[in-house]
């Protein structure tokens, strides 16, 4: 039985006309287009809003006049529509130098030891002697400055199909993912909306 | 040789009755579950009562049918296990809209602000969540309803990652389960476990493979593995027939397609060979 919710309404009828462009590029496809943009960008304005609320007006207002900062570094950005556009560079740099320090805190320890300690593996199995070839072998691919020695060139050989087998599963992944989306929106439009899928 | 635009739109056709036709007769397919998948089971069901867990939303309506439904498997998981609590929050705009879906379905005599809350959105990606792993309290000083967070009994027992018994961080794309390990994982101790879209799995089996995450779910066919271990059918396992049959339906269009190139390029040999007249 076909749902009364006019919300599940309007999802299907984007969703038929977005995959419209399948058959044609068509106003109705380039509407819907612009009405996600829009919404999506009114959406992250809304966050942005409850974000600087939340975190700034709400405990400046509660006595925390730390955060007059932040605020302030905030405010800076829009220093490039002034006569003194460099001013906007300051919170950039103060942001770029946060975020690197965050991610090098743990970076070495988190991505490169533990990912190093990984690969040290006995080879008593199958699983183990390929990990560690694989790792070798893709490694010696990206020597670029040592002389290509026929081992060199021969490691680098098995490294490019040790890649190319993880590419191809990247592929065969994404290509799953797309399926979901697809199964997602069946369900949406044969489910909630036209009722026909078994309960 | 090339695809006319009739074609392609014949195969597309093609392609939505492949899907659609197991949701409407659905077909019982086998499944065999996973470790990575059994591994996140296991680890919830070895959960002590007062524990707290921490379901991370950093995921979008565009990546959500991946995900949502294994989401919302395990936290019927976790409500099923006694006295454990479950912290919502997110580092993505749209995530905490998916952790109401998903609260909102939680078992009745499970009470707000004793064993689930829903701190919302914080912005900022990995550093956000250095700060939560942190300081908990100072990153979310109130919930997403604006209730102060000393009110809700259950954020008085974490202070920061090193009280997290378990995080779930369910992501289509950044912050995702890297962050995590890198700011709550490394310094904290937590454990970690995952729940990804397809497409994330390449670069995230290198953590599971080095015990940085302790479990991995990925896509409809992670969610489908969750529910059957824990015996409540949902999205996952209704999906898992369309997706097979859509796996099917192209690598049978790519077999049939290069069939026809090759018997197009046979016929059209003898002619090449002629000698021009």
């Amino acid at each position: 039985m076909i749902t009364k919710d006019t919300g599940v309404w309007l999802a299907a009828l984007v969703t038929l006309a977005t995959y419209s462009y399948l058959a044609k590029e068509n106003p109705l496809f380039r509407m819907i287009e612009h009405f996600y943009v829009g919404i999506a960008s009114g959406h992250a304005v809304a966050m942005a809003v409850v974000n600087l609320r939340d975190l700034g007006t709400r405990p400046l207002l509660g006595g925390q006049f730390i955060v007059v900062v932040p605020l302030l570094l905030g405010l800076l950005f829009y220093a490039r529509y002034l006569r003194r556009p460099a001013l906007a560079r300051l919170p950039l740099a103060v942001l770029t130098g946060i975020g690197a320090g965050t991610a090098l805190r743990s970076l070495p320890g988190a991505s490169v030891l533990a990912q190093l300690r990984a690969t040290i593996v006995a080879f008593n199995s199958v699983d183990n002697i390929v990990l560690a070839l694989g790792v070798v072998s893709v490694l010696s691919y990206f020597l670029f400055t040592t002389p290509q020695w026929r081992a060199v060139r021969l490691a680098s050989d098995l490294g490019k199909v040790f890649m190319m087998v993880t590419f191809g599963a990247s592929f065969g992944a994404t290509v799953f993912a797309g399926h979901s989306l697809i199964v997602g929106s069946l369900e949406l439009l044969l489910g909630r909306w036209l009722g026909v899928l078994p309960k | 040789m090339t695809m006319t635009a009739n074609t392609r739109r014949l195969i597309y056709v093609l392609f939505v009755i492949a899907v659609a036709a197991p949701m409407v007769r659905p077909v019982p397919m086998p499944l065999m579950v996973k470790q990575e998948t059994r591994d996140l089971y296991t680890r919830i069901e070895q959960l002590k009562p007062g524990d707290t867990v921490v379901m991370c939303f950093d995921y979008s309506p565009g990546t959500a049918t991946d995900i949502h439904a294994a989401a919302v498997a395990v936290f019927h998981h976790l409500m099923r296990r006694p006295g454990i609590g479950v912290i919502g929050v997110a580092f993505v705009a749209d995530g905490p809209q998916f952790a109401e879906q998903t609260f909102a379905t939680a078992p009745p005599g499970k009470k707000y602000g004793f064993d689930l809350v829903n701190l919302g959105y914080r912005a900022g990606g990995e550093n956000a969540i250095a700060a939560f792993s942190q300081d908990v309290q100072k990153t979310f000083p109130a919930d997403i309803e604006g209730t102060p967070a000393g009110r809700l009994p259950l954020l008085s027992k974490v202070k920061s990652a090193r009280d997290f018994a378990l995080v779930i961080e369910m992501s289509g794309g950044t912050p995702g389960p890297a962050e995590w390990i890198r700011q709550a994982g490394q310094p904290y101790g937590a454990a970690i476990g995952a729940i990804v879209t397809t497409v994330m799995v390449p670069p995230n089996l290198a953590y599971l493979q080095s015990k940085q995450l302790a479990a991995l779910l990925y896509g409809l066919r992670g969610a489908a593995e969750y529910e059957t271990l824990v015996g409540r059918p949902g999205n996952g396992l209704a999906g898992m027939g369309s997706q097979s049959a859509a796996a099917v339906f192209i690598l049978l269009a790519v077999a049939i397609n290069n069939i026809r190139r090759l018997v197009l390029r046979r016929r059209a040999l003898p002619s090449e060979r002629r000698p021009a007249q």
